[in-house]
């Protein structure tokens, strides 16, 4: 028997519960082409959406979520989407984001594992799992997939693009790929290109994974139950938890407590945990449960591809194509996507003649205030929309 | 349980679960073996979204 009841893969598959997902499957004679010169064909995207298209469809927002995000921006937990959405309370009746007026749309990101075409789904020739076959990705890419999304939806104009980390990233590609699609953008707490530092964050968590016996080159899907990358995948994903927050919310939630307060306990043994230990342990569990470790190689490497200028020659001259309005909002102790990259955001923007404001986040969450802190997000977002509104 | 008429308890209710569980609860272990309150620990693991 296993010791652990981990499963192979916390990827979705046909079959499963899929909960108020719906899917866009492409044409099998239009393949999507990659920025690596590989293509991908017959691929699904999985989405979600709130509220309803106008009659103009001038009303359209999509969201794009972060690297281990889904299409359920909104919502509760449920059958097929184990965790609330994750912008719940942001999107919705009278929020923010108020699905009264706004149709909103949400995809799950291309290399994703919850009903998106990504590692664990279905190889097109064999019927098997992609695995190690899945080609790197960029978030080009990513953004290239929902731009097929938004003419089979028939949406030709996003009022806004909107999301955070990753997401945010997606943004600025609509921005600059895109500039005649989108109406008004939100990139939050994030970068025009991916700094060393971040990339060395992602680095360490591919090598914990690579380093997995279980991982086998990425073809572990015929894994039986405890038998997978778990290992692996927790401890990359403990290392991703900890820049995600910061030193001030760490002290003030867990000390220096021990984890256990039996009598005979005293935290001297090599292996008696700390307190934040067991968070991290958590949040390795939790992501086991719910994520693909190919996914999340896939996406982690297409964020440290993330570079706007790629194939532009400078970043001026990509930022140079943006049209729209930008509102770019950082997180004051963000110690993963420093406020200085955000405020690059608006400076160049502003310098090649376009228009962007910067909204500060007072926040102690570290880079996840951005899903924590919704009334300092809400605000900004609710103003910038209406001002911009048709 | 229903409780006689004109009977009234000392503690209330609320008070009484917790003094079950500071002097071990079901697990008859002395205070000083209680383990972390469940739902203080569950706050502390859950404090961060973790859909980044």
């Amino acid at each position: 028997m296993a010791r652990f009841d981990y499963p192979a893969t916390g990827a979705w598959s046909a079959g499963q519960p899929s909960g108020t997902r719906k899917f866009l499957n492409f044409p099998a004679d239009r393949p999507i082409a990659l920025d690596s010169g590989k293509t991908l064909q017959d691929v699904t995207i999985a989405y979600e959406t709130w509220g309803e298209l106008n009659a103009e469809k001038s009303n359209a927002i999509l969201l794009c979520h972060a690297w281990t995000g889904d299409s359920h921006a909104a919502g509760s937990a449920e059958e097929g989407s184990p965790t609330p959405g994750w912008w719940e309370g942001l999107v919705g009746s009278g929020c923010a984001i108020d699905t009264d007026k706004w149709f909103v749309v949400c995809t799950n990101s291309l290399g994703g594992c919850q009903g998106s075409t990504g590692p664990a789904s279905l190889h097109p020739q064999d019927g098997k799992q992609y695995g190690s076959r899945f080609p790197v990705i960029t978030v080009r890419d990513m953004v290239r997939a929902q731009v097929r999304v938004s003419d089979m939806l028939g949406i030709d104009v996003w009022h806004s693009v909107i999301g955070g980390s990753m997401g945010g990233m997606q943004v600025l590609e609509w921005a600059i790929t895109f500039p005649h699609r989108v109406r008004t953008l939100v990139p939050i707490a994030t970068c025009l290109q991916a700094t060393a530092q971040q990339i060395a964050w992602g680095a360490i968590g591919r090598r914990a994974i690579r380093l997995d016996p279980k991982w086998q080159g990425g073809d572990y899907y015929d894994a039986a139950i405890g038998e997978g990358p778990w290992q692996g995948l927790a401890i990359a994903r403990m290392i991703a938890q900890v820049t995600f927050r910061s030193d001030n919310v760490f002290t003030d939630r867990f000390g220096r407590e021990l984890a256990d307060m039996d009598a005979d306990y005293n935290g001297l043994g090599l292996w008696d945990k700390f307190e934040v230990e067991n968070y991290l342990d958590h949040h390795g569990d939790k992501l086991i449960r719910r994520f693909d470790t190919n996914s999340y190689l896939i996406i982690g490497k297409a964020m440290d591809l993330h570079d706007v200028a790629r194939g532009r020659g400078t970043l001026q001259n990509a930022v140079s194509r943006i049209a729209a309005p930008v509102l770019s909002v950082g997180i004051s102790s963000d110690i993963l996507y420093p406020t200085y990259q955000q405020k690059q955001i608006r400076d160049m923007i502003n310098d090649v003649g376009g228009t962007c404001e910067y909204v500060e986040i007072d926040s102690p969450h570290g880079h996840d205030a951005f899903l924590i802190n919704l009334d300092q997000v809400g605000k900004p977002l609710t103003d910038f929309l209406t001002k911009h509104a048709i | 349980m229903v409780r006689q008429p004109g009977l009234k308890p000392t503690v209330p209710a609320h008070l009484r679960v917790g003094m079950w569980l500071r002097f071990g609860g079901a697990t008859g272990r002395t205070p000083n073996a209680i383990p972390r309150g469940f739902t203080r620990n569950q706050q502390r693991k859950e404090f961060s979204n973790g859909q980044i």
